[in-house]
């Protein structure tokens, strides 16, 4: 334990003194006696400075040093003086969209991850996770943010400020998708002001996660696809097209260009009953009351099952692009087409076809820039923090109001006394 | 103490000892002091020349027949005093705490002077006011009277607040009366009753005891605290203290010169002084500091 400004904590100790001190020369009321010409004594205040052979009212004694101990100690700034180490890590873990699954993501940090380095999840916000990061890291998910180095990176550099007395250096992991959309142009100007050497980890990339897709359909705007396709919806232009029903023959000469997907969502009939169904994609679930169809499967590569194991999306490849069948419709009425599980599946109908639609990645070029080389970061290097919060600071004072109010009681009723 | 027999030493030392009336007494019953009355005791004075308007019956009618001038024969009557002793019995008299001495020193001259007025021939009494009241002997010349009003005295405490006036004023039938108090209460109170005795020929001693702790309080600081008036609570310190010897002076120099202006004779005591001798001194009239003859 360490005071960021020691001189309060004397100061404190100097007034402590001094009022140990004045408890030897408290005024006192005078022993009580009969005196049955009291009432030729001039009337004064009936209390006189007197210097006592050991002080009294050792509880209001002790109260008082207590909190202003208290306080002083509070406004000394303590700080707990951690176990110093050679070598901390700072673990930047990607979990944007642009992570294809979570568990690869948590079992490469849980490989790297140690007692003291501190994790860093980030997509565009950041989060510093100190302690316990090990079961922080278990119950983390993959947000549907993009990922952005910078703001990781900015991150990194106030977290080894903080690290300057746990340890000699300081050693980045950035464990990260490294999707395109990652990287700004102020990641370079950030990267350079880390004077020292990073380790990349590469997770998998999410197919069509790094953009969100443009979708185009041809329904009206009360349809209940068309309402769960809204956060995506575009132009004619777009490169995914939504039709309700069987498709044209225009349709499917569109399909065959380089890139683009047909999704043929069944229309529901007014005489089509609902059921109540779960539709599950990798970690994505949509449960909710659903007309069911049945496909043929073929032919196809089934993206999305229903519970019972039923194909609920089927891909199949069409010239340079490719076809996608729904197996179901949503309700006319409901919330279900605006509920986020809706809007996933229909990213998922939406994504790029198998093996055409990869997201970019950061260049090789700007990999060797992020990954820099040279040292690790020597923690003296990093910038001293200006003022260390520290929890115990509010409780001291905490504990010296009470302190107070306490001796605040205590003399009102010794004076009453 | 129990009885006179507690209070034998002081009653031998004050053996032989009278106390004469300052005035003539009024009363008709044959005694040791000067009579108002004239004409029907024995004792002859002197003659005077008969005037008009004289009882016939005080003629000498032997010198009359045989000078053929009318005298009248004129005699000094010799009468008794009644006298009461009222004790003060209040809270403030049972100082200091532990000894008692302004309750005891109070008690001693009570006895003192009532043993001194038997002694004369008068029939005495003693009066203890309490806070519930006066207790009073009647006024007897018997033998044993002394131990009746000792045992009055010894069964008392002194304790709360007591009417001094309220008991003065129903002592009208005493003619020599005695008030041992320390005149806490209110003084000014004590004093109409008194002149009201002063003026039908009675005597009034004011006998004002004090304790030495009163006079000079122990070194240091205390909270004074009146025993009679809970709220009077006042801190004496070395700070205070001669205000307070000067306000307690000042005080005991009124209270002397209104009971002496009122014709009564006032005398101070200590605790600690012997009490034979403040008797004698108040039997010989004398004021405190006055050499003994």
């Amino acid at each position: 334990m360490t005071f960021v400004t020691p001189v309060f904590l004397l100061a404190g100790v100097g007034v402590a003194s001094a009022i140990v001190l004045l408890h030897f020369l408290a005024r006192r009321r005078p022993r009580p006696a009969v005196l049955p010409t009291a009432r030729f004594v001039p009337d004064r205040p009936a209390r006189w400075p007197s210097r006592a052979p050991r002080p009294t009212d050792w509880l209001l004694l002790a109260l008082r040093v207590f909190a202003i101990l208290a306080i002083a100690s509070a406004f000394a700034g303590p700080v707990r003086q951690p176990a110093r180490s050679i070598t901390t890590r700072i673990v930047l873990t990607d979990r944007s969209r642009a992570v294809a699954h979570e568990s690869p993501m948590r079992d490469s940090v849980l490989s790297i991850l140690r007692a003291g380095d501190v994790l860093v999840p980030f997509d565009t916000s950041v989060r510093v996770i100190s302690t316990n990061a090990r079961d922080s890291l278990l119950v983390l998910n993959r947000s549907e943010s993009p990922a952005s180095l910078s703001a990781a990176l900015i991150a990194a550099e106030r977290v080894a400020a903080t690290l300057r007395d746990r340890a000699d250096s300081v050693e980045l992991i950035i464990v990260s998708a490294f999707a395109s959309e990652s990287w700004d142009d102020a990641t370079p100007t950030l990267r350079a002001r880390w004077p020292g050497r990073a380790r990349l980890v590469r997770l998998p990339l999410a197919s069509g996660n790094s953009a969100a897709p443009e979708i185009h359909i041809r329904a009206p705007r009360s349809d209940p696809v068309s309402a769960a396709a809204a956060p995506f919806s575009s132009g004619s232009e777009a490169n995914v097209r939504i039709v309700r029903g069987a498709p044209s023959a225009d349709d499917l000469a569109w399909t065959g260009a380089s890139g683009r997907v047909l999704v043929i969502w069944p229309e529901a009939g007014p005489a089509d009953s609902l059921t109540a169904e779960a539709v599950v994609s990798n970690d994505d679930i949509l449960v909710a009351p659903l007309v069911r169809r049945s496909l043929e499967t073929s032919s196809g590569r089934v993206l999305a099952r229903f519970a019972d194991g039923a194909a609920a999306l089927v891909e199949r490849a069409r010239g340079d692009g490719c076809t996608r069948e729904v197996a179901f419709d949503f309700s006319s009425r409901g919330d279900v087409p605006l509920r986020e599980s809706a809007r996933r599946f229909m990213a998922i109908a939406a994504a790029p076809c198998e093996g055409r639609g990869a997201p970019p990645g950061l260049s090789d070029a700007r990999l060797d820039s992020l990954r820099g080389a040279g040292q690790l970061l020597a923690t003296s290097a990093a910038r001293r923090v200006a003022r260390v919060h520290s929890p115990a600071t509010s409780w001291l004072l905490i504990a010296g109001a009470v302190l107070l109010l306490v001796e605040l009681a205590m003399r009102r009723r010794v004076v009453s006394a | 103490m129990s009885g006179a027999a507690g209070y034998g030493e002081l009653l031998d030392a004050l053996r032989g000892v009278t106390w004469p009336a300052r005035r003539a007494a009024r009363g008709s019953t044959s005694g040791t002091h000067r009579s108002r009355l004239r004409g029907v005791s024995p004792e002859f004075t002197e003659y005077r020349p008969y005037r008009q308007g004289d009882d016939p019956r005080r003629l000498d009618w032997r010198l009359l027949a045989r000078t053929n001038r009318a005298y009248l024969r004129i005699t000094s009557d010799r009468a008794t005093l009644s006298t009461l002793v009222l004790v003060d019995a209040s809270a403030s008299m049972a100082y200091p705490e532990k000894s008692l001495a302004k309750w005891n020193h109070a008690r001693r001259l009570a006895i003192g002077l009532t043993g001194i007025a038997h002694a004369s021939g008068d029939p005495v009494a003693v009066g203890v006011v309490t806070a519930h009241g006066t207790i009073r002997t009647a006024p007897r010349t018997r033998r044993g009277v002394v131990t009746e009003c000792a045992r009055v005295l010894d069964a008392a405490s002194p304790q709360g607040r007591v009417d001094l006036g309220e008991a003065m004023h129903s002592a009208h039938s005493a003619r020599r009366l005695v008030v041992i108090s320390d005149f806490l209460s209110d003084a000014s109170a004590l004093l109409k009753p008194a002149r009201a005795l002063l003026g039908e020929g009675g005597e009034v001693i004011a006998l004002h005891v004090v304790a030495r702790e009163e006079l000079s309080p122990e070194a240091g600081a205390i909270l004074a605290t009146d025993p009679e008036e809970a709220e009077i609570k006042r801190a004496l310190t070395p700070e205070t203290a001669a205000a307070y010897a000067r306000a307690f002076a000042e005080w005991r120099d009124w209270l002397a010169r209104e009971w002496r202006a009122a014709g009564a004779q006032y005398e101070m005591t200590v605790s600690e002084e012997p009490a034979d001798r403040v008797v004698r001194r108040i039997a010989r009239g004398e004021r405190e500091g006055e050499r003994e003859p």
